[in-house]
């Protein structure tokens, strides 16, 4: 009773303080009081862990700082060092690589998947398949390389096995600088091609089903339904793939690290295996942290790009 | 009426058609091949490694060796059960801590009004953009400052928060009617009050997603244990997987293919318990943003 009294006062004076000009009524402010202290763990979590270590790591990338000794300022020192390091050329290859390789496999792969568990069959199947294909996904990648190093032995694996049955020779796939990456992709694709499955599929079941019943009144066959009404409808979920898998191969750290170690020399290394390789074990901190911002600025600008592009071919109902 | 009936139950088509049957039998192909990482793991785990690399493989092993299991739990260097004991501490503190902090400030966020609200949502929106190993060089830094290298704290202080988390549930606090705190209110309830009891038991279920999906990212997390953590006595299992490999690979495939089964079963419990929740989390989420 008592407390009811007092929320019912809060809102009566609420009332009242309403009538005379007043910045925030009290009822207001309490409840902004609460909503403050709702996000403080939060934002100060963010403030820190977020945007202080962001802004840090600008300042940080302006100085030599060997970590043992006092840092130095050397001004953009780091970024000219960077620009005429051969490695990081090779290494932002790579990454290239991967992204392009990896985007458009999953892809594939996925809208493949996804379409065929669209299609009829028993709700059974549909349910087992789709828990097969999405469950790497919660596996940690780090770890389930290991399994995979042993799949791609060249000589005991069971990939190259498979792949004799076939004819084909034995292919070193971990040693080899050639044959590294297409390794690494088909492992980190095979690692989170689930979660883009489950995306396509939720974008398919959206379309709805008067679209295609009228593109069969008008006669039009599975390949032409596919390309003018299937595909149009589905590219805000294919760019949200897009945009994401970009940002996450640019980040890729766990497969290549754990499957080859950055592969034959460099031949598989990702930008922030060479960033974790400068900070963390040449302990130059300060060019680790230049290559850290130069990458974030390379993430920032891929995206705005695609969302600029994006404007041209994502038709949104 | 009975012409309706009758349609009803002949609409449904039999599954024997050409293009299922095409369609069944590609994927049951590509789903053994999708599961077979799993399925040769488990099966090494039970077998000597001699036999283990016999090909074409055996993956029904002739005799079941669980002498792998029992050594890597008693592994004479490598500590395999505090690993999972730490992953678990780690994994539940950061679940825990999560749950209160993402539900609340989804809560604010979706639901209540103060000033600053949309430039600080904005402002969070952004930090979705900063990937965590560009931040990584400063937080080890501040982490030594802070006296946390080389703890567990490291790992669990960041991680008690998550924008990611406070991003999805006020999606889903975002479809509940706003009708439900008018009415909580005119009953008398204070805003803590319809929180906990109006707003929380009405998205049950992305709490559980939440909770899921924040203790396997955590569970399985290898980056940030491998900057912060030295001491191979603190280490969680992802890296103590890494250590049964041995310097130069020595480790005993099979007694490594056990520990990694046996670190992926609460990941398979969870998937069992939670994946319709998650599936249609990331369903939902998807046509949403």
């Amino acid at each position: 009773m008592s407390r009811t009294a007092i929320v019912s006062s809060e809102v009566a004076i609420g009332e009242v303080a309403a009538t005379r000009p007043r910045k925030l009524s009290t009822y207001r402010r309490i409840e902004a009081l609460w909503a403050y202290l709702f996000i403080s763990p939060t934002m100060i979590s963010f403030f820190v862990f977020v945007l202080g270590a962001l802004i840090y790591g600008l300042g940080l990338s302006l100085y030599r700082y060997a970590f043992f000794a006092p840092p130095q300022f050397v001004g953009l020192d780091n970024f000219r060092t960077l620009l005429q390091d051969q490695r990081v050329v090779n290494i932002f290859g790579n990454t290239v690589y991967y992204s392009i390789a990896m985007v458009a496999f999953d892809l594939v792969w996925a809208t493949a998947v996804a379409l065929a568990l669209n299609s009829y069959m028993p709700n059974f199947l549909k349910i087992l398949y789709r828990m097969i294909f999405f469950f790497p996904v919660l596996t940690s990648g780090a770890v389930i390389a290991i399994v995979w190093r042993y799949l791609f032995n060249a000589d005991l694996g069971i990939i190259n096995w498979f792949l004799g049955r076939f004819g084909v020779a034995k292919i070193p796939w971990l040693m080899s600088s050639k044959w590294v990456r297409p390794a690494v992709v088909l492992f980190t694709v095979w690692n989170g091609v689930g979660f883009n499955m489950v995306l396509i599929l939720a974008g398919l079941r959206s379309i709805p089903k008067t679209l295609y019943e009228a593109a069969d009144i008008d006669g039009a066959g599975r390949v032409a339904t596919f390309r003018h009404i299937t595909i149009p409808l589905l590219t805000p979920t294919l760019f949200f793939i897009i945009v994401k898998g970009f940002i996450g191969v640019f980040q890729l750290f766990d497969q290549p690290f754990m499957i080859a170690r950055g592969g034959p020399g460099d031949a598989s290394r990702s930008i922030v295996m060479y960033i974790y390789e400068l900070g963390f074990q040449a302990m130059r901190l300060g060019s680790a942290s230049s290559v850290a911002l130069v990458l974030f600025l390379i993430i920032l600008l891929i995206t705005l790009l695609q969302f600029w592009g994006g404007k041209h071919w994502v038709f949104y109902r | 009426m009975t012409t309706v009936v009758r349609r009803q139950a002949n609409s449904r088509k039999s599954y024997w058609n050409p293009s299922t049957v095409a369609t069944v039998a590609g994927m049951t192909v590509f789903s053994l091949m999708m599961a077979f990482p799993f399925v040769w793991m488990f099966s090494t785990s039970l077998k000597v490694p001699a036999t283990a690399f016999k090909l074409p493989p055996e993956l029904w092993p002739y005799e079941w060796r669980f002498e792998n299991y029992r050594q890597v739990l008693q592994h004479p260097t490598v500590p395999v059960p505090k690993f999972f004991l730490n992953s678990f501490k780690i994994a539940t503190l950061v679940t825990l801590g999560q749950l209160v902090t993402c539900t609340t400030a989804a809560y604010a966020f979706a639901r209540l009004r103060f000033p600053g609200s949309s430039f600080l949502f904005m402002l969070f929106l952004t930090s979705i953009m900063v990937p965590g190993q560009v931040t990584i060089i400063p937080m080890f830094i501040l982490m030594r400052k802070l006296g946390l290298m080389n703890t567990h704290g490291a790992l669990i202080v960041p991680g008690l928060t998550s924008v990611f988390g406070v991003f999805m549930l006020r999606q889903f606090f975002m479809t509940l009617p706003n009708e439900l705190e008018d009415a909580a209110r005119i009953d008398g309830a204070g805003t803590f009050r319809i929180l906990w009891q109006v707003m929380i038991p009405l998205v049950g279920p992305g709490l559980a997603t939440l909770a899921v999906i924040t203790f396997n990212g955590s569970w399985n997390a290898f980056f940030g244990p491998l900057i912060f953590l030295n001491d191979w006595t603190k280490f969680t299992w992802p890296l103590g997987m890494a250590m049964l490999r041995g310097q130069y690979g020595e480790g005993s495939m099979s007694v490594q293919m056990a520990g990694i089964s046996l670190g992926v079963i609460p990941t398979a419990i969870l998937f069992a318990l939670g994946q319709r929740f998650i599936i249609e989390s990331i369903t939902f989420s998807g046509i949403k943003g």
